[in-house]
């Protein structure tokens, strides 16, 4: 699980012999990187790609000095190296103009890049909180898997209760107590990402 | 009673009727807080529920996992771009294999967008046309993407066609025309491309042709403004614009008719014709859509390898087609159509070489941008140009597009270097551009002031100072009648007074008039805005001129800071704004703060402007003349030798710009310990400005003075 805030992470970002930050920072905002890309149009090995360069650019670029936090947001300034990158990756598989994106019209427009970006973290901070809920609830097989059945898949109480063995009341518990574990989860890892 | 279970907690809080437990909830504390619980729960299931892709695997980003089209079994991914994914699919009802294309989400920034889209879909699907692309169905997915199904295609791209079957020209027009007939089918029924591209088009077995996505370009960032268009050369994301016409470079949708696509099926004829495009499309963002709305296209008879000769009525088709002006293009795609049908059957064709163009533009010849801004008022001045069309328009779209063309102009005539034999070109227009004004506007007062005030500026520009104030004082008066004493419209036209005043030395007066302009504009706008920024310059350069340098560089430096925070540091007026701060140091002496702005000018002007601007020439020079104040000529002398082959390129070697730059480079041979380049340099400089400006010209007699300090160090 992560442990530090964004902009603890980016002080300590500064120090080029802290392994462990770029770890940090990488695990944090690659996933949302490959997954802004797929949404712009590369296909998944040129989204990883274009999520590579951006986090290599990006450190290259911060500790050189560039990111000033009283200019802007980071997420302003991470969707502007990401477009460059996602920009260059298009451009080199579209070496022909006919087959490169089709018309000025194609890259949305600003505030449409932040909504996908904070579309993106959300995912990626409801993603990060169900793993972290598995983690902690590794012990009670049961409970979990209630509560995957009636979150993801769908399933009613009752069906789930006879599935699983479970009286009625454990399935009601076991979906009170996972969503009360991932509220506090999601509430932790927003402070971290410093979203809310 | 006893406290609830759980689940008869969360049926009442789901809204399921239940009064005890609600009149147990009431009494109880525990339960209170029970319920407070169990609803942010049932907040976050919906979270969950809303959230898109598959939160259960951590790393398979935004996968389209969840993605179902009711009706449809998705077979496989045919190909994924910007706008969206298409997918092979089966429609479950027919069998019949569909290409599914489902939008991105966000597509559309506003609700408008999606209601215009939502609107020609209608449309689209309402065509029925043996080639073009048939639409059956179309919807929105669960989490609110576009989708809709089509036929589906097999074949290859119009450019892989023709690039792999030998074809006759005759060939290639009939498959043209068949291509116009799709087109001017969906025209007549309300739809435009938008979007024509060899991409978009699909000839199939049997020579089976069918046009894809009609009406289907997102609209063109609709609500897109000038200032984000030119943000565009930073990189931003664009596609290709081969195909663009000129009035879609400009960003404004209410200019894009079916005029647009005649001129993507200009390009697209073009380069069947010859297999290249009319200009080039590649490379800087700036330098392509200039290429665009000003590049004429290359001669198609001087492609001399090709299989059929290219005679005289084919390039006038193509050129009629890709005209820059809508208006003198085939007003539609089955105009275009006719002329290629006339041209195959050996009739004669309707479509007429301009040659009043060709005349101007080779007169002009290698003075690109004043062609730019001469074509622009011939254009303007033309009975069939834009402004004599706007004139007819409705009222709505009118105002719009007087400032589009009010915007072109003053870029191209406000930022000419004109030369000393066009002047009379460009003289002569304006003044019949001010008789023209008598005629057609005379009941448009707002347009009036508007052309009166480009007119006047473009006087001032070549020096016809009578002109300017007649055309600028006009266009002041009328702008206070429109719109009283303190609107922005008056602020502009007294700057415009103002720069007159200037351009005469009256120097209080002119101070007076932009200290007005300054304060209109702080009160319309507030102090961190771009018409402020201008006005502060405005200021500033009377302030310099009448030698308060501390006031000047203060003014200059808070119009800078506004442009910094307004249109960021990779922009042109930025590196202005960094030019003048830049300048008011030097003057100051303070070489060390000067050449820091300077740099920082240069940087941004090599980064956004074309090779041969001339504000780069000055912002290489400015750097290089502090390089020498520096006592550091290595660094100076290849800024200065690039600026001299510049002005010899675009001015010519005997212009007096030209000399004044190799007088520069010979100094700082001179100062390099050169002595035998310099003279040479020098001499040939002095020569230049002697015979121009005469011997007592400050710039010849600075000539004489460098020579006669080579002449001391050789013996």
């Amino acid at each position: 699980m992560l442990t530090r805030t964004t902009t603890a992470l980016l002080e300590a970002l500064l120090d080029p012999a802290d392994d462990e930050v770029w770890h940090d920072f990488d695990r944090r905002y690659r996933p949302i990187l490959i997954a802004f890309a797929r949404r712009l149009g590369l296909p998944d090995e040129d989204a990883a790609d274009a999520a590579q360069d951006t986090l290599a650019r990006f450190v290259r670029s911060y500790r050189d000095g560039k990111y000033d936090r009283d200019r802007g947001r980071l997420r302003s300034w991470i969707i502007g190296i990401a477009r460059h990158c996602i920009y260059d990756i298009h451009q080199r598989r579209a070496t022909d103009p006919k087959r490169g994106l089709s018309a000025i019209s194609e890259l949305p427009d600003e505030s449409t890049l932040n909504a996908m970006w904070d579309q993106e973290c959300e995912q990626e901070i409801l993603r990060q909180g169900i793993s972290e809920l598995r983690q902690q609830t590794r012990t009670e097989e049961g409970t979990i898997r209630a509560f995957e059945m009636l979150a993801f898949d769908g399933r009613k109480p009752a069906e789930i209760a006879e599935a699983l063995s479970m009286s009625l009341n454990d399935v009601y518990l076991a979906k009170h107590r996972c969503l009360k574990r991932l509220r506090e989860i999601i509430s932790q890892l927003e402070h971290l990402y410093e979203v809310a | 009673m006893d406290c609830p279970s759980l689940s008869q907690l969360e049926a009442v809080v789901e809204g399921v009727p239940d009064g005890e437990v609600s009149v147990h909830i009431e009494i109880c504390p525990a339960c209170r807080k029970q319920v407070e619980q169990v609803r942010a729960n049932v907040a976050l299931l919906s979270r969950l529920a809303g959230s898109s892709g598959d939160l259960r695997s951590p790393s398979r980003a935004g996968t389209d996992a969840k993605l179902t089209v009711p009706g449809y079994t998705i077979l496989d991914e045919l190909h994924r771009g910007g706008q969206g994914v298409v997918y092979r699919a089966r429609q479950i009802a027919t069998h019949r294999t569909v290409a599914l294309k489902v939008l991105l989400s966000g597509t559309f920034a506003t609700s408008k967008q999606r209601r215009r889209f939502e609107r020609e879909i209608e449309l689209v699907a309402g065509l029925r046309h043996p080639n073009i692309v048939t639409v059956y169905d179309s919807g929105v997915t669960e989490d609110g993407r576009h989708w809709f199904a089509m036929e589906y295609l097999d074949g290859d791209t119009l450019d892989e066609y023709v690039a792999g079957h030998p074809l006759r020209l005759a060939d290639k027009l009939r498959l043209f025309s068949r291509i116009c007939g799709a087109v001017s089918y969906a025209h007549q029924h309300g739809v435009i491309h938008r979007d024509l591209k060899p991409a978009n088009i699909i000839v199939g077995a049997d020579d089976a042709l069918h046009v894809l996505d009609f009406g289907l370009a997102k609209p063109v960032n609709a609500e897109i403004d000038r200032d984000k268009a030119t943000v565009t050369t930073e990189g931003s994301f664009l596609g290709t614009l081969a195909y663009a016409s000129p009035e879609q470079t400009t960003g404004d949708p209410n200019a894009i008719d079916v005029r647009s696509d005649v001129y993507a099926l200009g390009v697209i004829l073009y380069e069947m014709l010859c297999g290249e495009y009319p200009y080039p499309v590649t490379g800087r963002l700036s330098d392509v859509v200039d290429a665009i709305a000003n590049t004429p296209p290359k001669r198609l008879r001087s492609f001399t390898d090709l299989p059929d000769r290219l005679d005289d009525e084919i390039e006038t088709i193509a050129l009629t087609a890709l005209a820059k002006e809508p208006a003198r293009r085939y007003q539609s795609a089955e105009a275009l159509a006719r002329d290629v049908e006339h041209y195959l059957a050996g009739e004669p064709i309707d479509a007429k070489r301009d040659s009043g163009w060709y005349v101007l533009r080779k007169t002009l010849g290698r003075y690109r941008l004043q062609a730019a801004a001469a074509g622009a008022f011939v254009l303007l001045l033309a009975g069939t140009s834009v402004a004599m069309s706007v004139l007819y328009q409705r009222a709505h779209h009118e105002a719009e597009k007087v400032r589009q063309i009010n915007l072109f102009l003053e870029d191209t005539l406000g930022s000419a270097e004109l030369p000393p034999h066009g002047e009379l070109t460009v003289r002569e227009m304006l003044d019949e551009g001010v008789h023209w004004i008598a005629l057609a506007l005379a009941d448009q007062p707002e347009i009036e002031a508007s052309v009166r005030g480009i007119i006047g500026s473009a006087y001032r520009n070549i020096g016809r100072i009578d002109e300017a104030e007649a055309q600028l004082q006009a266009s002041l008066k009328i702008r206070r009648e429109q719109f009283g004493d303190r609107h922005p419209q008056v602020a502009k036209g007294i700057s415009g007074v103002g720069l007159v005043r200037m351009s005469q030395g009256r120097y209080l007066e002119a101070e007076a008039l932009f200290t007005e302009a300054l304060e209109i504009r702080r009160d319309a706008f507030g102090l961190n805005n771009l018409q402020v920024a201008l006005a502060l310059n405005n200021l500033a350069n009377v302030k310099r001129a009448r030698g308060e340098l501390d006031e000047a560089l203060r003014l200059y430096n808070d119009s800078y800071v506004i442009r910094l925070d307004r249109r960021g540091a990779m922009h042109g007026d930025t590196a202005m704004g960094a030019f003048l701060v830049g300048r008011a140091y030097a003057e100051l002496g303070a070489n060390g703060r000067a050449m820091i702005l300077h740099q920082r000018a240069l940087e941004t002007r090599r980064a956004v402007l074309h090779e041969e601007h001339p504000d780069l020439a000055r912002s290489r020079t400015a750097v290089a003349v502090l390089h020498l104040r520096l006592g550091n000529p290595d660094a100076a002398e290849p800024l200065l030798l690039s600026v001299l082959r510049r002005h010899e390129a675009v001015m010519g070697a005997q212009h007096w710009r030209t000399a004044v730059a190799r007088r520069l480079y010979g100094e700082c041979l001179a100062a390099a310990g050169r002595q035998g380049e310099a003279d040479l340099q020098l001499q040939a400089a002095f020569n230049t400005l002697l015979g121009i400006l005469g011997p007592d010209h400050a710039e010849t007699r600075a000539a004489t003075t460098a020579l006669a300090a080579i002449k001391e160090k050789t013996p």
